[in-house]
């Protein structure tokens, strides 16, 4: 197992504007065993790169080009139902709301075992009832045989989301797609959840590509990060050398807004927390010319309207890429 | 106490309530009907002695809770008096005709459900496609015209005109093939607003489930559309489709009433239309007591089945308030 790539990825909304293209030629890599995440504000489009991947766009979602790459075989993701086949067997997703993901009619048993129905077809009754208790188990639910028989409703926001990761787990996935899956949660569930995850990706050594809007998540569990803005990738590289570098101003702003947890108390909390960029993600149907984040830029020069910015690597660290033109002055 | 036997048991009390509360009502109202009941139903021309000996046979003379005292008690052992016209035991006569209107109840019941459902699902699935706007316009059209008006067209098209189906009556005691072919049209005109209105509450509801997160989250897992939207949307969708099926149990039987006169076929509703009409009021009484019984029944039912299929249903309502 050779991990996930995504290339050249690209999806078209047909609203009563016009074509919105809401997310334009990305490329992202995520190896086996590692977590790659994927930030971006509100709209960037960071969910509609999971949905394509999974082929569960809604119908007014065109994808026009892409390809999956998973393990040694390659899929063409603008054909339709070009994952399909893939979903529940080598791809697996948690949403963001564990208080929406689970059907609430149906128990935690017919849940985990609908997933090993088609995961695991030659298991009988029996087995499968043994599979998702080991499930359930091996992501921290204890008394699993009395959780099986439960409902969704009789379950805590937390646990609903590790009977999420157990389903995951029983798919045994090449890659995960977890979309903002603590969004939801308290802090201190966000870690338990967190750690699951990490614990999911240990035993099974699948790719993960962590969709979220909080760079101290990434921080803390990913191996590397891609941020997107406005439907385009603007850097990618491990989390490591972006969070020590920033090349692009954009991800340099993102940082800046996280809260610093460890200033010292006392300290005049006006100065570090509350940092916001200024201005509103561009319009979709009328994208600035050249690089798209231009207009809120406090580096931008006249170059910037004209040339679309290529992807340069910053520091002369491999992998680490972004899309500014004036990445490697100073 | 399982919940779900709470449930029930506090259903049963809810029902024991509706069905005393229907029949006080029922006293209040006759004591509106002009007339004195027992010159009615001698005549004009009966003795004072007669009348009096009449109104104490028939408790008349005793006052009004005494009254509704005296029917209640006799009620719970199975005592609903004598008529007094034909001189037989009310509640053979009630039992007589009962299966009459439950089958009728009963069959249109089903029909509604299955078109129902099966249109609201057709509908739901292709939502604004010709044939959803077809079926949106039929529903509606369906909803709107009353039961007796579907029975009066169904007996001039299916008997009158083409003489497939019999005109009138329940069939042959004795023939499930006659029943059968009598029952046809009294149910389907009894169960055509229902399967309207079915329709459009299953596909609206079914929508909804279709487009919720879990539903997402089992194509993310590659379950296949077909068993996501029979399997795990639709018992979902029909929750609210059951709660509603309560009042529609209880729409069935008042409409069985006109549906009953129209095609002449004996039954409760026939029983009671013509006992009101005689002032005999006795009948009426034991007719209603039966009409609530299988209301109140039904519903209970109903509440049990939601229990079943949404186990969030049994487990709020058991919550102290």
């Amino acid at each position: 197992m050779s991990g996930a790539a995504i290339s050249h990825l690209s999806v078209d909304f047909a609203t009563k504007g016009g074509i919105h293209h809401a997310v334009r030629d990305i490329s992202l890599a995520a190896g086996p065993g590692r977590i790659l995440g994927l930030v971006g504000e509100s709209g960037s489009g960071k969910s509609t790169v999971a949905l394509a991947l999974m082929g569960l766009l809604a119908g007014n979602a065109e994808v026009t080009s892409g390809a999956l790459q998973l393990g040694s075989e390659s899929y063409d993701l603008a054909r339709a139902q070009a994952t399909a086949a893939l979903r529940g067997i080598r791809m697996a997703m948690i949403f963001q709301d564990p208080f929406a993901s689970l059907n609430p009619v149906f128990s935690i048993r017919a849940h985990l075992t609908e997933v090993l129905s088609r995961r695991s077809p030659e298991l009988d009754g029996e087995a499968r009832n043994r599979a998702a208790m080991e499930a359930l188990a091996a992501v921290g639910i204890d008394r699993p045989e009395i959780r099986l028989a439960q409902y969704p409703h009789e379950l805590s926001g937390g646990m609903r989301q590790r009977v999420a990761i157990a389903m995951a787990l029983l798919v045994r996935p090449d890659l995960l797609i977890a979309d903002e899956p603590t969004t939801a949660l308290d802090a201190t569930v966000e870690a338990q959840v967190m750690q699951q995850i990490c614990g999911l990706r240990d035993r099974i050594g699948c790719s993960i590509l962590l969709i979220t809007h909080s760079l101290g998540l990434v921080a803390q569990y990913c191996d590397d990060i891609a941020v997107m803005y406005a439907g385009e990738l603007v850097e990618q590289g491990s989390v490591a050398a972006v969070a020590a570098k920033p090349g692009h101003p954009y991800a340099r702003a993102l940082l800046a807004c996280e809260v610093t947890i460890d200033a010292p108390r006392g300290a005049d909390a006006r100065a570090s927390r509350f940092r916001i960029i200024p201005g509103d993600l561009p319009d979709p149907l009328h994208l600035p010319s050249g690089c798209i984040f231009r207009t809120r830029c406090d580096m931008a020069i006249a170059d910037c309207a004209r040339i679309v910015p290529p992807p340069v690597t910053v520091n002369g660290e491999p992998g680490h890429v972004a899309r500014c033109i004036r990445v490697n002055e100073k | 106490m399982p919940a779900i036997v709470q449930f029930i048991v506090q259903r049963l009390a809810a029902a024991l309530l509706t069905l005393v509360g229907a029949i006080l009502l029922l006293f209040v109202i006759i004591q509106f009907v002009p007339g004195d009941l027992a010159s009615i139903l001698l005549g004009p021309r009966a003795t004072p002695e007669l009348r009096a000996q009449f109104a104490e046979r028939m408790g008349l003379d005793r006052s009004i809770p005494e009254q509704i005292f005296l029917f209640f008690r006799r009620a719970v052992s199975g005592d609903l008096g004598t008529d007094v016209v034909t001189g037989r035991d009310i509640l053979s006569i009630i039992l007589d005709v009962l299966p009459n209107t439950l089958q009728l109840a009963g069959a249109g019941l089903l029909i509604s459900l299955a078109f129902g459902i099966a249109l609201g699902c057709i509908a739901a699935l292709k939502p604004g496609s010709l044939i959803d706007t077809v079926l949106g316009v039929a529903s509606v059209a369906f909803i709107t015209t009353p039961a007796f008006v579907v029975a009066i067209f169904l007996l001039l098209i299916f008997s009158l005109k083409l003489h497939w189906l019999p005109v009138t009556g329940a069939g042959a005691p004795g023939d499930p093939l006659d029943r059968l072919s009598h029952l046809i049209l009294p149910a389907t005109a009894l169960s055509i607003g229902w399967i309207g209105y079915l329709a459009r509450l299953v596909r609206a509801s079914l929508l909804e489930v279709l487009s919720e997160q879990h539903v997402r989250m089992m194509r993310a897992y590659g379950v296949p559309e077909g068993r996501i939207v029979r399997h795990f949307a639709l018992r979902l969708a029909l929750v609210p489709m059951v709660a509603v099926m309560g009042i529609g149990v209880g729409d069935m039987i008042s409409n069985a009433v006109f549906v009953e006169i129209i095609f002449a076929r004996p039954g409760i509703g026939t029983l009671i239309y013509n006992a009101i009409l005689n002032r005999n009021f006795p009948i009426v009484q034991a007719g209603i007591l039966f009409t609530v019984l299988t209301y109140v029944t039904c519903n209970l039912l109903v509440d049990v089945i939601n229990a079943l299929l949404d186990p969030r249903i049994a487990r709020s309502l058991n919550k102290p308030a």
